[in-house]
């Protein structure tokens, strides 16, 4: 894919004069907003939703495309767009619509971040009980097409299961909403679910409520230490109950791992929980490397890099693997088996059965090798395959979705019928939707 | 106002869809029959009555052809037969949904699951279950019980209602508030789509973002968009210890406080319902559970999850209740008074049953805070036809279920018993809610939906719709708000209900 605006054409020239006033051309912030490689015409920044919904209108009637973006943490997911004239950022839409902490329901705008909504949330005892990478970067708009709910979804429930309303603008500039900010509603279909997940290419979210909940009373870390990756998953299996239990390491089969045993709730349910753990260890040649509070500084650290590994763990190649729970000390195994002399790291949400590996694999060439490894692996274990980053912008002999879904000729239908078009972060998702 | 010109455009007689069924080619029941058996076909007149309606019994239709496959084969094959035929179909489960969604009207073919009553797959190591559509809700919870699991999501019609309904529905329960709804315990589905192709969405892993959630989009879409012959459920652990208390309340703005205290307290119990006075003498007559007759209102609070800490969280929430006036808090003692207490509130219907010759149940919801205020919109609902209205609903998620009392031999008093229930949607739609929390839209709240949503909303959605169901056979005439096919209704239509 070209750099060069000049290629795009002469559309972005019809639209920019038709945009004057909220989107701008300054190669810097198109330079800056760059997806897969693609740099954009023109960088859109409305202030509100009806000025988004005027954005889509016009980039629509001329033909051209354009990708939704936040702050853009996430735009390294997904294939690169196959085309894209227009960057149209949220941020400007950050507005809280509604916050009654006692209805545990919040409404915010799309562009606003999670790391301000936590804040808000925060001050009433409340939290968004999902704690997605780089929160401070990270918009609900992003989160929401990202799909990335965090290690907290096994115990917590996922995104799809805290979002009960939304507004979007549809590709055609039409406003539209679903569900509403009642916790309990089955009035007319729940396109959230559809929204969630989509990375842009169905609808642009404008406004989203959440269910909320109380912040629980205590949270509570335990750092263990396992002899062998094999080691440390069976005992995060044999631990229930938990907010979270994480197992990382490193890419050398051989080393010790750590497995990191989040609880939460009441002091009395922590502490017989925490006993139980600690009943597990022993029989599971581990030890007990931390066991403290999750407001002292080696718990909150633990706990705040395992939630930013998908983005923040070093290395040029990050694949997320998933299957079905008890398939994970094997996919485990035998992914950190097939990259024998990768240096990096990984980090398993044992509960859930995923699996992320970060590797530095130095040229796209090395990478394929390594990617071509791990689909065996993937395949082996009946396992989905997420390339999250690659070395470069994405060449288009890679699959980023591994293996194809069975629905997908219906989710091509779904593309086809919400964007005929080709407006919405074409070619970004699974198969090039 | 907006409410008011919407319904007087509505003015037509609900037999008028019922006479508008398409018509059945001669050769489809024979060739129903070649897939499914003789005895997996039903043709008789009285027969077919069985199929009229489900729990919304307003509307009545008779279908003209019921089918019955074993399995999803053969309802890939049914599908496939009436779709070349050029006819539309109604998916069935149990027919004990409650707003009318499989009436067979117009459509004249209705395709019942009943007889798929296998659980293809228990998974205990992935807490993982498949179900076929004609699986009843409570077998699933039974399966699996040995193990220490259950099925979340438990209607109260869960002896009868499948996990076919439970998807179309996005069936809810009692313990909705802290466990969710169906669709947060769905992992996959398997799909027939109405040209009869089987589609298999999601496979049961875990996953985030991995191509559109299309399990998500059919869950609650009422059978619109084909129909699942299979759903594979996410299965928890049954809770360590549950404690269940009663607490007595002078009146039900009393109650409706000590909910919002519970909440603020950062409780999140298992379930929180309120019965009002007339429910309370209702049920108390009728099963003498113990409820005290001269309360204005009472709340059944259970708590549930990990042994340790759970005593002091009742103890906590009993000194809430006696902060905001409860006159009476009792724990019950054991399984047996745990199951009286909720034999009173599920039987809370066949109670009303006593007090008043016809009653209808309607389904609304606003947000808890806003919970008084519905409160007293009913109760002037109530005054202003000069009827009597229970209430008895599911507090912690703003889930209200009035129960209008009516004679249904006084025409007069069905008109002014649907203007009120009516008259409560509405106000629920005002107060920041919506026009139904778990018995879905069906036939009996299209108009409703028309005035929850805008026109730009419903054409998103059908647009949804058209992907899965391009030519409108999967239970046409249902959900969406059809210009000219609007029923004026002269009776409320429900007894059954939760």
């Amino acid at each position: 894919m070209s750099a060069d605006p000049a290629s795009i054409g002469g559309v972005p020239a019809a639209v920019a004069a038709r945009l004057a006033g909220v989107a701008d051309d300054a190669p810097d912030a198109r330079r800056a907003l760059a997806v897969g490689g693609v740099v954009p015409a023109l960088v859109a920044r409305p202030a509100d939703a009806g000025e988004l919904a005027a954005v889509v209108a016009e980039v629509a009637a001329a033909g051209a495309a354009l990708v939704p973006l936040g702050r853009g943490a996430h735009r390294d997911l997904g294939h690169p767009p196959t085309r894209y004239d227009v960057a149209l950022v949220t941020s400007g839409l950050a507005r809280v619509v509604d916050y009654t902490p006692a209805d545990m329901t919040v409404t915010v705008e799309a562009g606003a971040t999670i790391a301000d909504l936590d804040a808000l949330l925060a001050r009433e005892g409340q939290w968004l009980s999902l704690e997605p990478p780089v929160p401070a970067t990270t918009t609900v708009g992003g989160l929401l097409a990202t799909d990335r709910s965090g290690l907290l979804a096994v115990s917590q429930g996922r995104i799809r299961d805290l979002v009960i309303g939304i507004r979007v603008v549809t590709a055609a500039g039409t406003a539209a909403r679903a569900g509403g900010r009642v916790v309990k509603n089955v009035a007319g279909y729940d396109l959230m679910k559809l929204v969630v997940g989509s990375l842009g290419t169905l609808a642009v979210l404008t406004e989203v409520t959440f269910k909320v909940r109380p912040r629980p009373e205590v949270e509570h870390g335990l750092l263990l230490v396992a002899p062998t990756p094999a080691a440390a998953i069976a005992l995060g299996r044999a631990v229930d109950g938990a907010f979270a239990v994480v197992a990382d390491g490193a890419l050398a089969a051989s080393t010790s791992t750590r497995l990191v045993v989040r609880l939460g709730g009441g002091a009395a349910e922590v502490a017989a929980r925490r006993e139980r753990v600690m009943g597990l260890v022993a029989r599971h040649r581990s030890t007990v490397a931390c066991d403290a509070p999750a407001g002292t500084a080696e718990v909150a650290e633990c706990f705040a890099a395992l939630r930013d590994f998908p983005l923040a763990a070093g290395g040029d190649l990050v694949v997320r693997l998933a299957a079905l729970p008890d398939r994970l000390e094997g996919l485990v195994c035998a992914a950190l088996a097939a990259l024998p002399d990768s240096a990096g790291t990984w980090c398993a949400d044992v509960a859930r059965g995923v699996v992320t590996i970060a590797a530095s694999s130095g040229t796209p060439g090395s990478a394929a090798r390594a990617l071509t490894a791990l689909v065996r692996v993937a395949d082996a274990h009946a396992a989905h395959l997420v390339v999250e980053r690659w070395p470069a912008p994405l060449a288009t002999t890679v699959t980023v979705w591994h293996p194809r879904p069975l629905a997908f000729p219906l989710m091509q239908r779904m593309k086809a019928a919400l964007d005929p078009a080709g407006v919405l972060a074409p070619g970004r998702y699974v198969g090039r939707l | 106002m907006r409410a008011g010109r919407a319904h007087a455009r509505c003015l037509l007689w609900y037999r008028r869809a019922v006479s508008t069924t398409i018509a059945l080619p001669a050769a489809l029941a024979n060739d129903l029959a070649a897939i499914v058996g003789s005895d997996g076909i039903v043709t008789a007149p009285a027969a077919l009555t069985v199929y009229e309606c489900d729990g919304y019994t307003l509307e009545r239709a008779v279908p003209r052809l019921v089918v019955l496959p074993r399995s999803t084969d053969e309802v890939a094959r049914v599908l496939r037969t009436a779709w070349q035929a050029g006819v539309p179909f109604v998916p069935r489960g149990a027919g004990t949904g409650l707003s009318g969604g499989c009436l067979a009207a117009p459509a004249p073919l209705v395709v019942c699951t009943s007889r798929m009553r296998t659980i293809r797959a228990i998974d205990l190591p992935n807490r993982r279950l498949v179900a076929e559509a004609g699986v009843v809700n409570a077998d699933v919870s039974r399966a699996v019980r040995s193990a220490g699991l259950q099925y979340a999501p438990d209607p109260s019609s869960q002896n009868a209602c499948t996990i076919g309904g439970n998807v179309a529905e996005n069936s809810g329960g009692p313990h909705t508030l802290k466990y969710g709804v169906t669709t947060n315990h769905l992992l996959a589905v398997e799909l027939v789509l109405p040209d009869g192709d089987v589609v298999p969405l999601g496979d049961g892993i875990d996953d985030d973002g991995f191509g559109y959630d299309l399990t998500g989009v059919v869950c609650g879409a009422e059978g619109t968009m084909g129909i699942v012959t299979a759903a594979t459920l996410r299965l928890v652990p049954m809770p360590e210890a549950v404690i269940t208390m009663l607490g007595v309340f002078p009146t039900v703005a009393e109650a409706t406080a000590t909910v919002s205290a519970i909440i603020a307290a950062g409780i999140i119990p298992a379930a929180l319902e309120m019965m009002d006075r007339t429910i309370v003498a209702a049920v108390e007559a009728a099963f003498r559970v113990g409820f005290p007759t001269d309360a204005g209102a009472v709340l059944i609070i259970e708590i549930d999850g990990a042994a340790a800490g759970l005593a002091e969280a009742a103890e906590r929430i009993e000194s809430l209740c006696r902060d905001h006036g409860a006159s009476r808090v009792r724990r019950a003692a054991d399984d047996a008074e745990r199951a009286a207490l909720w034999k009173g509130r599920k039987r809370a219907f066949g109670a009303v049953g006593r007090l008043s010759p016809s009653y209808c149940t309607q389904d609304g919801v606003v947000p808890r805070t806003r919970l008084p205020e519905i409160l007293e919109r009913i109760e002037a609902a109530a005054a202003r036809h000069r009827l009597r209205i229970g209430n008895v609903f599911h507090a912690g998620d703003g889930n209200i279920h009035p129960i209008v009392l009516y004679d249904e031999r006084h025409p007069d008093e069905s008109v002014r018993a649907l203007a009120a229930g009516r008259e409560i949607l509405l106000a629920c739609l005002e107060l920041g809610g919506s026009v139904t929390g778990e018995h879905g839209i069906g036939v009996e709240k299209m108009v409703e939906l028309g005035l929850a949503f805008a026109p730009d909303d419903l054409a998103l959605m059908q647009r949804v719709r058209a992907v899965f169901d391009p030519e409108t056979r999967a239970n046409p005439g249902k959900i969406f708000p059809t210009p000219g096919v609007c029923v004026e209704r002269r009776s409320p239509g429900r007894r059954a209900a939760l």
